[in-house]
């Protein structure tokens, strides 16, 4: 995590903790997120699916967008919030993702 | 770093009452006068700078507290940003009054030794090298450079890219070909930003004597929403420093490169440069 959150790493106001937690869990989500529609995006890309497959595969990535999007704006977090800085190996998301 | 056991030598630990270490900020073949070193603070904590003979060559240092420099103190010290930043500028301001009195070799920060001894003696056995090194570094100066992306124009993208107003029917189908195109637009605007970052490097490299590469910084670091394409640092010889600024204002002239912001630095002591080990 970053410096400042390290600070206050034990700082165990429930709230925080709460909106902590929710930031990472969200994180992961959005890696897997990004992981899906990229893979997805590759394969439509390639034309290796089927019309309805792309659709199919759309429809749920899209809802997924959305959700995020919701879950983000629960927590009073824009998706690039979410990004965690890996040092060398650079930022954990590639895409800064939709700008709030 | 050479960091050895702070064990105090005994005169010094008689002048301060307290054991000392010796913290080293540069070699230099032309000292500068004593009047220059007094008024030059070094570590707050620390005594005054002084001049220590190694051979043919002079080394700058000063007396600091073992307690506070010892390894445990120092790696702590150092994760604190603001105690690693005074750090970091008395090592600087140590070394810039070496460097108003000819060429230096600027040492990592916080380079201690247990005595003035065995600093001599760290000195006087890297001696060649470093005499290579003065050489090397006198006349010329260091010259940082950041290219950045420039912030791509959001709006545009955004209007067709948050998955709204088309049917449930195509919906998919629409959303991927979008997620498609989106993907392409970036890596076609990075892929340009990161060539026209090379051609600035380019440019730059024909006017410098060396030229080196950092790891570019995090967008934390920066404050910026875009990536650090080039963190790169030249070594300009004096009598080059004209054609390299000239070559600085065609780079960053309007309309020569539009996807990327350049920043630039200097002159600075070539710290960059001064590593023993890609000196030789």
């Amino acid at each position: 995590m970053t410096a400042p959150r390290a600070a206050r790493a034990l700082d165990l106001d429930p709230e925080r903790v709460t909106d902590d937690l929710a930031a990472l869990v969200l994180t992961v989500v959005e890696l897997l997120r990004q992981l899906m529609e990229r893979q997805a995006v590759r394969r439509f890309d390639e034309g290796t699916l089927s019309a309805e497959q792309e659709d199919r595969l759309g429809t749920a990535l899209m809802l997924l967008d959305e959700r995020m999007d919701e879950l983000c704006a629960r927590h009073g977090l824009s998706r690039s919030d979410l990004n965690l800085d890996l040092g060398p190996l650079g930022p954990l998301l590639a895409d800064p993702g939709p700008d709030p | 770093m050479s960091l050895h056991p702070a064990v105090p030598p005994a005169a010094a630990a008689d002048e301060v009452g307290s054991p000392t270490v010796v913290c080293a900020f540069a070699v230099t073949r032309t000292p500068p006068p004593d009047h220059a070193l007094v008024s030059a603070t070094g570590h707050e904590e620390g005594g005054p700078l002084r001049v220590l003979r190694a051979g043919n060559l002079c080394l700058i240092v000063q007396d600091v507290p073992a307690a506070l420099f010892d390894s445990a103190a120092l790696t702590e010290r150092l994760n604190r940003p603001d105690d690693l930043e005074r750090c970091a500028r008395a090592h600087h301001r140590g070394v810039e009054a070496v460097f108003r009195a000819g060429p230096v070799v600027p040492l990592p920060m916080a380079s201690l030794y247990r005595d003035d001894h065995s600093a001599a003696r760290a000195v006087t056995a890297r001696e060649a090298a470093l005499a290579a090194l003065l050489d090397r570094l006198g006349g010329r100066t260091e010259w940082a450079v950041k290219v950045h992306a420039v912030e791509a124009d959001a709006p545009a993208d955004d209007s067709n890219g948050t998955g709204t107003g088309t049917g449930t029917g195509t919906g998919g189908r629409a959303y991927l070909s979008r997620a498609s195109a989106r993907r392409r637009a970036r890596q076609d605007a990075h892929g340009k930003a990161l060539a026209e970052a090379e051609a600035v490097d380019a440019e730059l490299r024909r006017h410098a004597v060396a030229a080196t590469r950092h790891r570019p910084q995090s967008e934390q670091l920066t404050g910026r929403r875009t990536p650090q394409l080039l963190n790169a640092a030249y070594l300009v010889d004096d009598t080059e420093r004209p054609a390299f600024a000239a070559a600085l204002e065609r780079v960053g002239a309007d309309g020569r490169h539009t996807t990327v912001e350049i920043h630039v630095s200097g002159p600075w002591i070539p710290y960059s440069f001064a590593r023993l080990e890609d000196g030789s």
